[in-house]
């Protein structure tokens, strides 16, 4: 078996996710699938896993080749509070049993990329900021994180990572954006695996803002 | 099911025009009391008979409710399908659902399927043409009742197939650092042939990028050969040249530097004193440790080379090196490992060894592997040493074990080769000293492969060279970076 470079969609469907912007994520997860199913380094090492959080975690999609992930929904409850924090702990547990680490007998996996988006702030801080050095530990290669619409505590997503892009609104054009961003950042990890350093990342759009 | 108790409707209809009977015939019976009773208790027993035939019915009822609800109610997902292949559609491409073992689904029966304008029945199998989400309709009965139908709108996810989507595009020849996509070549050392291949692999092709590895074997001096190969770091921006350079200086250093010639001079001095008194473990001890100093010397030239190399591009091409914090040398990261070996006379194959990074030097010895070096592998994928880190040379104890020195009376194969080809063809680094799996790799190499391409292992070297150039296109998922082996062996 080929080496794997996992990918995990940490994905905000809390209450304010419900209606138009839940459509969008949705537009935009899927033109995520498509574009990098449309390019044969992505589709041969490329497996993704989907979980999203609200009051509850779910793990949508346990990680998953992307030939294989199927035209899905992601779906939102209409109120409830923001748990990043417990998706976090969720998350680390996850990457340790789903991630491959190389030995004698199995071909480790590709360093995780992570991308995490939210439209709010994490109703469990405490537990939020419990979770930022054990997601460190986890070695990820690159974690993209985009904050959408007003209510977003950047502060929060700052302690993770450095590549952060700023939404003003929850609309589908600028959703795609994102996600167009995350396309060509995975494609570029997936082209230069093989890498012990941080990937070097294409700049986001122009016209969206990213926090630095 | 139903048919397995069926009721005996006659028997039935007999027992209820007994109810009507006609007066003489009740005096018939009445006067035969044994006849009365025997059909009183028959009634009684078909009466018990029916209710469970009731219950049974029930339950059928029930059962194809639930599957009603189910085939209305539950999200039912197809696993994707490729463009061109066969695909089936049965009960197990339906991916998991909550609900997938209960009894209820494994009376399901896809009968019918509409895809677009076609109709497909009794044979489930579809081949989609193109790519793209297909809209399909499923007709669904049930082996409980299967005169029952239920219709149900799902997704489909066609994908292209892999192989379509790779390009080829060339590298850039106006490159000042422009290095060729392919390069082969073969000859003789010694007693025993050698055959070797670069290639570009498909994941450069795509991008229209250089080939990364290098490989050079060249007789050095007084008869001794020497065999490199170095794979260059994928994140690296010049690491198609720190390759070369890596290759390139370890030969020249070989070729050129006097102390070298006259060290290797000693060094088989001491061999062909060895091969007279080889219970002489001193000695042995003595050469292993000289050709420790003597090979690290032609590593640290290699290093130094391509450390001069990259200051002076840098200074040339400013705007190259765009990475504030990243040493110049850096942008060039290979890893190499070389053999230098000869014939001694009454002692057999010498092999002096080097290594860093995760590229094997294995020998085959009566059929069995010897690994030569111990390979650089990190915790996760890629995460190996290369020579032109300055950390690998801080540690003399670690770097000591990078050199290694064999003697064997002869080999079948000499192999060197870059992770292109181990990682498809042994899987993982362990598998490396399993015999079964080197001969199946030897098989593989001698036509066993799914382009039939044979290599013979002849005297005919050329043709070998052309054919192992060939070989190395093999088709494996997933596995598309670039591929080096470096082959010595004895013609039959």
């Amino acid at each position: 078996m080929a080496r794997r470079l996992p990918l995990y969609l940490l994905l905000d469907t809390s209450g304010s996710m419900f209606g138009e912007p839940i459509a969008a994520l949705n537009n935009g997860v899927s033109l995520l699938i498509h574009t990098l199913s449309n390019d044969p380094i992505a589709l041969d090492s490329v497996w993704v896993s989907i979980i999203t959080f609200n009051s509850k975690i779910t793990q949508l999609q346990p990680l998953t080749a992307l030939a294989d992930i199927p035209l899905q929904n992601i779906n939102c409850p209409r109120s409830g509070p923001t748990l990043t924090g417990k998706a976090l702990e969720f998350l680390e547990k996850k990457v340790k049993v789903e991630v491959r680490k190389n030995s004698a007998n199995q071909k480790g996996d590709w360093r995780p990329v992570l991308v995490i988006f939210t439209d709010g702030k994490a109703s469990d801080s405490s537990l939020f900021n419990k979770m930022i050095q054990p997601i460190k530990d986890l070695n990820f290669a690159t974690i993209l994180a985009c904050g959408a619409g007003e209510k977003v505590d950047f502060s929060e997503l700052e302690k993770l990572t450095t590549n952060i892009m700023r939404l003003d609104t929850l609309n589908g054009e600028d959703f795609m954006k994102f996600f167009k961003w995350v396309s060509t950042s995975i494609e570029a990890s997936s082209k230069t695996i093989g890498i012990k350093s941080n990937v070097t990342l294409p700049l986001p759009p122009l016209d969206i803002d990213q926090v630095m | 099911m139903l048919n397995e108790n069926k009721i005996d409707i006659d028997k039935f209809r007999k027992y209820l025009s007994a109810k009507s009977l006609e007066e003489e015939n009740i005096v018939k019976i009445y006067n035969n009391h044994d006849d009365l009773h025997k059909i009183i208790n028959e009634i009684i027993k078909f009466e018990s008979e029916i209710n469970i035939q009731k219950e049974r019915l029930e339950k059928h009822l029930e059962s194809i409710k639930n599957i009603q609800d189910f085939i209305k109610n539950e999200n039912i997902v197809f696993k994707n399908a490729m463009c061109n292949e066969k695909y089936i559609f049965n009960l197990d491409s339906i991916i998991d659902t909550n609900k997938q073992n209960s009894s209820d689904f494994s009376h399901l029966v896809i009968k019918k399927i509409k895809i677009e304008a076609k109709t497909i029945e009794n044979n489930q199998e579809y081949i989609f043409e193109s790519k793209g989400d297909y809209k399909i309709k499923l007709y669904f009965t049930t082996n409980l009742c299967n005169k029952l139908e239920f219709e149900k709108e799902v997704m489909i996810k066609v994908l292209e197939d892999t192989k379509n989507l790779w390009k080829c595009l060339p590298s850039d020849k106006s490159d000042p650092l422009f290095k060729e996509d392919n390069y082969s070549t073969s000859g003789q050392i010694g007693d025993k042939f050698y055959i070797a291949s670069s290639k570009r692999g498909r994941s450069h092709q795509h991008e229209g990028t250089f080939r990364d590895d290098h490989c050079l074997i060249k007789t050095i001096n007084n008869d001794w050969s020497i065999i490199a190969v170095a794979d260059g770091a994928g994140s690296a921006k010049f690491s198609r040249w720190g390759s070369k350079l890596a290759c390139e200086k370890a030969v020249e250093y070989c070729l050129n530097n006097e102390d070298f010639i006259l060290e290797l001079q000693n060094i088989e001095k001491k061999l062909t004193d060895y091969s007279n008194n080889k219970d002489n473990d001193t000695l042995y001890k003595n050469i292993n440790n000289d050709s420790k100093k003597t090979l690290y010397r032609i590593v640290k030239y290699a290093y130094d080379e391509i450390e001069k190399f990259s200051k002076k591009h840098q200074l040339d091409n400013p705007e190259e090196f765009d990475k504030k914090d990243r040493l110049s040398i850096a942008y060039f990261h290979t890893t190499l490992i070389f053999t230098i070996f000869k014939k001694i006379d009454n002692l057999g194959y010498v092999f002096f060894n080097f290594g860093v990074g995760d590229c094997p030097i294995v020998l085959l010895v009566n059929g069995k592997p010897k690994l030569l070096n111990a390979l650089d592998i990190g915790e996760y994928g890629g995460g190996t040493r290369f020579l032109t880190m300055r950390e690998i040379y801080m540690n003399q104890e670690d770097m000591s074990k990078r050199f290694t020195m064999d003697i064997f009376d002869d080999f079948d194969y000499l192999f060197l080769m870059t992770d292109g080809i181990y990682d498809p063809k042994f899987e993982v680094e362990s598998n490396l000293v399993k015999e079964d799996k080197w001969n199946e790799f030897i098989v593989d190499l001698q036509g066993n492969n799914e382009d039939s391409i044979k290599i013979n292992f002849s005297a005919n070297i050329k043709e070998d060279e052309k054919s192992l150039n060939n070989w190395l296109d093999f088709w494996n998922k997933g596995n598309h970076d670039d591929r080096t082996i470096a082959i010595v062996y004895g013609a039959k």
